[in-house]
């Protein structure tokens, strides 16, 4: 069976394809750091020279060289997409002298007279092309190695220690310094939203600033790691991580149904270890109480097996492989077609059986080959990232595999075969794969302090470094060892001091030093939970929360991008209106009651963004008052209003 | 994904000084000379040089969308007399030579201000990848969105502060199958969402302020005004990007709410909603008019997909072609009297043509083979009939043209370069039209 990548078929496609590096970010930020010129080596000659590559020259080759002098094609022989391949050069010989602009071909082929001249009918600016100059004069002889690391490998007796050490240690080495931390009451808020989902009430902000300094923190974390919040909190990021938004035609409604919902909520409120959750969910067999919902993962995809494979990649390799359909990563060389139609190869003998949510597997078939766009084809084997394969017999060209009963474990039902692929890929994905470790550990990092010690949070290859690799590896081994124990890692997360800090006044600090508190929007239920317990309702409703989730529905985005549609609902929703209306809101009754315009603002500012308003914002807010002195219900409404849908409240703090 | 990939293409946007200008003292704050202030959308166009000049600059587009498809036969290639022909025969029109279907009287009268493209011959023959096709005007590449057509005018020549959205989509049908799902699907592709249409029409319209009753209009603007203080000191202390993207959104909307007369029907000139005829496609168009003589860079304008009739084909056609016919003949000669034909372009087209042969049910297939579209406006002559087909209509005889180079010829009429890459860090090379697909230069002035 010959399998062509899709993309490949509409022959229209131009046989390379044009690269750039793969993610936005990392351009946006290399801008700040050519003013503050980063140092994230410890001394050698060259260590200015690796920040600019990485800021400056890599994106800038990959933008207009990559294309023939990269993993796909190598045109004389020479590959600019490492810095090893620049220094080894071309067929003809070395194209850069190191600290030698003038003298390197590499340099000299970019000015705009030269013959032969690159990029062909492009011109770099003079501001590329300084880049470029600036680069070679710093290189060193040796090939650029990995940024310096300890002859050891150090421990640390927690997952909170490794984190405060380990970044702080980044502060200095970058020459920033870091923010205050929160005082305990915005630390209580910050902590609710992320483990419990909600804003805390009044009472329990209360209660917890009353209780003991010295253990307050841990003693809360702990209950809310133990609450159903937590569980349900971390069902709505998983679910989105996993299998995106439902969108509509009530697809929300069949993954309650059909259990996927429990099984992530009681994959958390039990603290199962991770690789047990991810096993449940490749294998998709409901055999155990714990695993039923588990195959919706597979499930919801319908049969369509490259997407199975374009959504475990990131899963269990912490990196999206969807770019390797049709030709090798055109950027990052360890990962190839291979294996993204390893992992199709994976799950392509498995096919939903209708009227529930069961996969069946075939016990034969699915053999397929690839083409790229050469239009070479060859095999497809299970083959992980790491290069090991799972081994399975092939049958010969043309010879046909007979299937049959004694093939599966359920005889006539042939729903299960006695040799699963699924199984099997499973068990090899989830033994010996540090992958998935870090997958977990950097994608829990950045829902918590706001970006990925690798970032993209799903984009951990070759293209991307971690901004602190010791402690990425560190955390990532810890969380291994340690039976993938989901509750003990974000505990230590919470803990730490990196986790408990403020904003900055000022300064272009780069956001990967995690300086200070990087900004989050509150998720959609977040917000609708949040509101409920601005507003003293109690039980729970579930219309808003589609309501929100619907205009709303962004869950850690790679960057935020406010809608006019997402104005307008915030600006006029019914459903807030409902939820403010003095009949239903004990809140609204409250502040109304309350003697004086000045007393209403104080407890409003408290009752939603937990804090008191300052000199300004107190004479503002009277003044609002003052210019609606009719329905004072009604004007609480509004006032409350504006508080929850500004920016303060739709952040964490 | 990138709302930065646009720089290559900025060049092409907004060269008029006068306009250049204008941006610059809105993006600053300040008055440009009357004394209006800055966060008032409306008050923008209140100084009439600034207003005029950014008008005069501005392109515009009036797609009017027939989805389903329409026949050729009963409209721009009629073939009377012969087995294909059906029963409505054809009438001379004032393009010597030129014969369109008797049921578009009007558009015969007045063919010298149209031109029609009889050759279309495309390779989508269902619904929804035809609509794809001719909406995005590219083949499909899996795995990427490519902006339809609006998204990417809209990028191109939209502007920053305008009252009025980008890319308008009128179109009060909830349904329409295929089309339905293509609605729901991701228009603006790379573009990103800010290029994506707003939809108004029926229960669409969304600046409705009726909205929330219970709450007084006056009452909605004193919260929001408390907001705007309260998040636009929130952003400055924090530097917040959040607040930023968020006061943003709600200047947007606030534009945009000011401008709310301007999509209700109700408030056009009852004289040229007569004209227009009744119905929701005809009070649409005039709307689209409307909206272009107040600055909309592109309008789409729909009803569903009415146009695909697969039973009683004549039956149904004798009702639509004919409201078709004096709708086109009213936009066209009213862009023209209002000086605006010029610097509009105005397409009427399906996602493909109908079948010579008539099936089983009365009606006619669908047929991607050879088929027609009319387009006319800016950047293009006036009464040129390109292309031809066969006695039957069956195949095209003479200069086939493609998606590409409809889509080719559509951006260079209005001024922009159609092979030009777009930005987009990490994705592939894409253009606007690929394979440098020819435009059909008989068109183009």
């Amino acid at each position: 069976m010959d399998f062509r990548g899709r993309c490949c078929e509409t022959g229209l496609v131009d046989e390379a394809v044009s690269v750039s590096d793969w993610c936005a970010m990392p351009q946006r930020y290399w801008f700040f750091l050519c003013v503050l010129p980063v140092c994230l080596q410890s001394s050698a000659v060259g260590q200015d020279a690796s920040a600019l590559w990485s800021q400056q020259v890599q994106p800038l080759f990959d933008q207009y060289c990559v294309k023939c002098h990269g993993p796909l094609e190598q045109h004389s022989g020479l590959e600019l997409d490492t810095v090893a391949g620049v220094l080894q050069g071309a067929d003809g010989g070395a194209v850069v002298v190191p600290g030698k602009p003038e003298d390197s071909r590499l340099f000299q082929y970019l000015a705009a007279d030269s013959e032969p001249h690159m990029p062909p009918g492009k011109q770099l600016t003079q501001a590329q092309q300084r880049s470029v100059q600036q680069w070679i004069s710093r290189l060193s002889q040796a090939p650029e190695g990995q940024p310096v690391v300890s002859a050891g490998v150090r421990s640390f007796s927690s997952v909170t220690e490794a984190v405060d050490v380990c970044i702080a240690e980044g502060w200095a080495v970058r020459g920033v310094a870091a923010a205050e931390p929160v005082s305990d009451g915005v630390w209580c808020r910050r902590v609710y939203l992320d483990l419990a989902g909600r804003i805390p009430t009044a009472a329990e902000l209360d209660s917890f600033l009353q209780s003991p300094v010295g253990v307050r923190r841990a003693e809360l974390v702990d209950r809310l790691l133990q609450s159903g919040e937590y569980a349900v909190r971390m069902r709505e990021l998983w679910d989105v991580f996993l299998l995106g938004r439902p969108g509509r035609n009530g697809r929300e409604d069949r993954r309650r149904q059909h259990g996927w919902w429990s099984f992530l909520e009681g994959a958390f409120r039990d603290n199962r270890p991770w690789d047990e959750t991810v096993r449940s969910m490749l294998v998709a067999r409901g055999d155990r109480v714990e695993d039923r919902g588990a195959s919706w993962f597979l499930y919801e995809r319908r049969n369509n097996h490259q997407a199975i494979a374009e959504a475990v990649a990131p899963l269990i390799y912490g990196t999206r492989i969807d770019c390797a359909q049709c030709h090798d990563h055109p950027l990052t060389r360890e990962i190839r077609q291979a294996h993204y139609w390893g992992l199709v190869t994976a799950f392509n003998r498995s096919k939903n059986v209708d009227g529930g949510a069961v996969v069946a597997e075939s016990a034969t078939g699915g053999f397929v080959n690839f083409t790229n766009l050469k239009k070479e084809s060859q095999p497809a084997l299970m083959v992980l990232l790491d290069e090991r394969v799972v081994a399975e017999v092939r049958p010969g060209e043309g010879v046909k595999e007979e299937d049959g009963e004694s093939l599966y474990v359920d005889g006539g039902a042939k729903q299960v075969p006695k040799v699963s692929r699924r199984e099997v890929f499973a068990e090899a994905a989830l033994t010996g794969n540090p992958l998935l470790a870090r997958a977990f550990v950097n994608r829990m990092w950045s829902v918590l302090l706001g970006r990925g010690l690798v970032h993209p949070v799903d984009e951990m290859n070759g293209r991307n470094p971690a901004s602190h690799p010791e402690l990425l590896d560190w955390l990532s081994r810890d969380f291994e060892s340690h039976g993938y124990d989901v509750q003990r890692l974000i505990r230590g997360l919470v803990l730490s001091r990196v986790y408990g800090l403020g904003v900055l006044s000022a300064g272009d600090v780069p956001v990967s030093a995690f300086a200070e508190a990087t900004e989050r929007p509150l998720t959609g239920e977040q917000i609708a939970r949040s509101w409920r317990v601005v507003a003293g309702v109690v039980a729970e409703d579930d219309g808003l929360r589609r309501k929100v989730t619907g205009a709303l529905p962004d869950v850690s985005p790679r960057e935020y991008s406010a809608t006019w549609q997402q104005a307008q609902f915030l600006s006029g929703t019914e459903a807030l209106a409902e939820l403010l209306r003095p009949e239903v809101s004990p809140t609204v009754v409250r502040l109304a009651a309350l003697p004086s315009v000045e007393e209403r603002v104080r407890e409003s500012f408290l009752a939603v963004w937990g804090r008191l308003p300052d000199v300004e914002e107190q004479e503002r807010s009277e003044q609002f008052f003052a210019a609606h002195a009719g329905d004072v219900s009604a004007a609480v409404r509004d006032f409350l209003w504006a508080l929850m849908t500004s920016a303060e409240f739709l952040t964490v703090p | 994904m990138s709302r930065q990939g646009v720089e290559r293409m900025e060049s092409e946007r907004c060269r008029v000084d006068e306009h250049t200008l204008h941006r610059r003292l809105f993006l600053r704050g300040l008055s440009g000379g009357a004394a209006v202030s800055a966060g008032s959308f409306s008050g923008l166009f209140v100084n009439p040089v600034l207003a005029d000049a950014a008008k005069r600059a501005q392109k515009h587009c009036i797609l009017l969308w027939l989805c389903g498809a329409p026949s050729q036969f009963e409209t721009w290639d009629p073939k009377p007399g012969r087995p294909s022909g059906g029963p409505f025969g054809s009438i001379a029109t004032s393009l010597p030579g030129v014969h369109f279907s008797s049921l578009m009287p009007q558009c015969a009268g007045i063919a010298d201000r149209l031109n029609v493209v009889r050759s279309m011959k495309t390779a989508q023959t269902e619904h929804l990848q035809a609509i794809t096709l001719l909406q995005q005007g590219n083949p499909d590449r899996a795995g990427f969105t490519r902006p339809t057509l609006g998204s990417a005018v809209s990028q191109a020549v939209g502007q920053l502060d305008s009252r009025l959205p980008n890319f308008i989509f009128i179109d009060p049908v909830p349904g329409g199958n295929e089309f339905e799902s293509f609605k729901a699907g991701n228009w603006a592709g790379w573009l990103g969402a800010e290029h994506a249409p707003v939809r108004i029409g029926g229960e669409y319209t969304p600046l409705d302020r009726q909205l929330s009753d219970a709450i007084p209009q006056h009452d909605r603007e004193a919260r929001e005004s408390l907001r705007r203080f309260l998040t636009g000191r929130y952003e400055r202390a924090r530097d917040s990007r959040i607040a930023r993207s968020q006061n943003a959104a709600f200047e947007r909307l606030r534009g945009m709410t000011a401008s709310a007369e301007l999509f209700d029907l109700e408030r056009l000139p009852a004289e040229d909603r007569r004209r227009y005829g009744p119905g929701s496609f005809a009070q649409h168009t005039l709307l689209a008019r409307s909206l272009v003589e107040h600055g909309a860079p592109f309008v789409m304008v729909a009803n569903g997909m009415n146009w695909d009739n697969h039973v009683f084909q004549h039956e149904i056609h004798q009702m639509l072609v004919p409201e078709l016919d004096n709708v086109l003949f009213q936009l066209i000669t009213d862009l023209e009297q209002r000086g605006l034909l010029d610097s509009t372009l105005v397409i009427a087209m399906g996602e493909f043509g109908r079948t010579p042969w008539i099936n089983a049910a009365r009606g006619r297939d669908h047929y991607p083979d050879a088929w027609s579209l009319m387009m006319t406006g800016c950047g293009l002559r006036r009464g040129v009939v390109t292309g031809s087909t066969d006695e039957d209509g069956v195949s095209v005889t003479d200069r086939p043209y493609s998606e590409q180079n409809l889509f080719a010829t559509i951006f260079r009429a209005l001024g922009l370069d159609p092979y030009a890459e777009y930005d987009l860090p990490g994705l592939p090379t894409f253009h606007r039209v690929e394979n440098e697909a020819a435009v059909i230069q008989e068109l183009l002035v």
